[in-house]
């Protein structure tokens, strides 16, 4: 069962290609990890998918959907989530009215609906205890568990996370993939964007490496770590 | 002596309602779009005409007249905003500026056109120069004390509206990070149609107001959105209430000028706007912070 199916996608930005006839797929339930190094395009990966910036060719179809023509906020409604590598709270509002504009509008979900659903999400990413204060005061660790709460809270059926484990401690590292433990049993697809491999390899079943805009490595984390091209990438390794 | 200046004062601080309903249709779009835009005094004078045409040629009141105008300015903002501003938002910073201002021109020189150069008033049937005793011998005028009332309702619906309201906190969330709010499922685009259409029924409001306390020609609008944007500043950009306060110091202000020489009462708004600003640079009142 495929959810995500993205074909012979290209993009340029000016003379720079970043994307060369990308090709992959996601199934239902799916979670795929993708790593490259710097500049890879990891991130315009998630702009193309949520719909930020459009491809230059090539197509994303999601859900049995084309999403050629959707606007950003269309492709929301049909069920793609994600959240900033940079956390874009709105910063004036609580860290609950952060989340209510996501199921109300996001999600369109009624008032009182969304109320029970904003709790469940906030109780589910411990964030109970902040939830009344501004979102513009929290630290980091809980900008980034915000980011996956309002991301949450829209009830999505791709969730694409954008280096949500980045700067953050051990602990709070191991807090935030027990807090992705959790929602597995809600059959939600993961794309998830990290640096932090060792994060990463603990949850995801499938990594993506992509390099010099194509994917060199498509497989289980131990058979992608183990190829002679990802190696030669990662740790400068020769072939010799 | 004493009456005569508590009687001064008020006449300000009700003049500053007009050019807080001025301002707070600026400042509206200013926070939810960072549209700057510079043709809100010339929308002011056109709501203004269209308003004399339903009071002249269909002889309503000016209050009824307010009501029809209400609806039709909201209507004409949202299609101003989804035919002309909407198309050019993201074009840079000086794109926006630039067809604000070729709005303006378009619409001074329609009215010009259609119009003529003639200064107009709205006649209110005799409310304008009705006055009202205090007592002890201060009198007010109806008029200003209407208008500020109004003005006050205006901002304290705007405000439950925007803080209050589930809708507000879409417009929150638009003005703090639209892109965000895309990817949130949020309409960004209509949202914008939504706040200009907000905008231009608030300038409704101001113009027939306006219009029925002084004369107005096709040339009066730069002059309106000076107001505007002082009244706003002198405030705190995105305070509703500061607008109110700012529009009170520039009325105050220019009423105190206008006691030295009529020909002063703009330059001394001009320099108690400059004088605040050189204080206060951010305003007076800050943002305001989540309830």
């Amino acid at each position: 069962m495929t959810l995500l199916a993205i074909t012979g996608l290209t993009k340029r930005f000016g003379g720079l290609l970043v994307f060369d006839q990308l090709s992959f797929s996601l199934g239902r339930g799916e979670r795929l990890g993708v790593v490259g190094p710097n500049g890879a395009g990891k991130s315009t990966l998630f702009n193309l998918i949520s719909g930020v910036v459009a491809p230059n060719s090539g197509s994303i179809s999601f859900d049995g959907s084309d999403l050629k023509r959707s606007d950003a906020w269309t492709r929301c409604h049909l069920g793609i989530g994600r959240t900033f590598q940079i956390p874009k709270p709105f910063g004036d509002m609580t860290v609950f009215e952060n989340l209510m504009v996501a199921a109300t509008y996001g999600r369109g979900l009624s008032m009182r609906a969304a109320r029970a659903h904003c709790d469940d999400v906030i109780a589910q990413t411990r964030l109970s205890a902040k939830a009344a204060r501004p979102a513009g005061s929290l630290m980091l660790a809980d900008l980034k568990r915000l980011e996956l709460a309002r991301a949450l809270a829209l009830k999505p059926k791709l969730l694409l996370l954008d280096e949500i484990a980045g700067g953050l401690t051990t602990a709070e590292c191991d807090e935030l993939l027990s807090i992705l433990d959790s929602i597995q049993d809600q059959a939600i697809s993961v794309i998830w964007i990290e640096h932090v491999v060792a994060a990463l390899t603990r949850y995801v079943t499938r990594i993506l490496v992509l390099a010099q805009g194509r994917a060199i490595a498509d497989g289980s984390p131990s058979s992608v770590f183990a190829d002679p091209k990802v190696r030669t990438l990662y740790l400068g390794e020769d072939d010799a | 002596m004493v009456t005569g200046w508590i009687e001064l004062l008020l006449q300000g601080v009700l003049l500053g309602g007009l050019y807080a309903l001025f301002g707070v249709g600026l400042s509206l779009v200013f926070g939810v779009m960072r549209l700057v835009n510079i043709a809100h005094g010339d929308l002011i004078v056109l709501m203004a005409y269209v308003g004399l045409l339903l009071t002249d040629k269909l002889g309503l009141g000016p209050f009824t007249a307010l009501l029809v105008l209400i609806p039709l300015s909201c209507a004409f903002g949202f299609a101003l905003q989804a035919a002309l501003f909407e198309r050019i938002l993201n074009a840079g910073p000086l794109a926006p500026l630039l067809v604000a201002f070729g709005l303006a021109v378009v619409i001074q020189n329609s009215l010009l056109v259609g119009f003529g150069a003639d200064s107009q008033k709205l006649t209110a049937g005799g409310i304008e120069v009705a006055s009202l005793s205090l007592g002890s011998g201060i009198d007010v005028g109806v008029l200003p004390l209407l208008t500020f009332a109004i003005a006050v309702i205006t901002i304290g619906a705007l405000q439950l509206l925007v803080y209050r309201s589930s809708f507000g906190r879409l417009l929150r969330a638009v003005s703090d990070d639209r892109q965000a709010a895309d990817l949130l499922g949020v309409n960004t685009r209509t949202i914008y149609r939504i706040a200009m259409a907000i905008s231009m029924g608030v300038t409704a409001i101001a113009a027939i107001m306006m219009a029925m306390r002084a004369n107005f020609a096709p040339s009066s609008g730069p002059t309106q959105l000076i107001f505007a944007f002082e009244a706003v500043v002198i405030g705190g950009l995105g305070n509703l209430w500061g607008t109110l306060a700012g529009g009170i110091i520039l009325g105050v202000a220019q009423i105190a000028g206008a006691q030295i020489d009529a020909a002063w009462q703009v330059l001394f708004g001009h320099l108690a706007f400059l004088g605040l600003l050189a204080v206060r640079p951010n305003g007076l009142l800050q943002r305001m912070a989540p309830e």
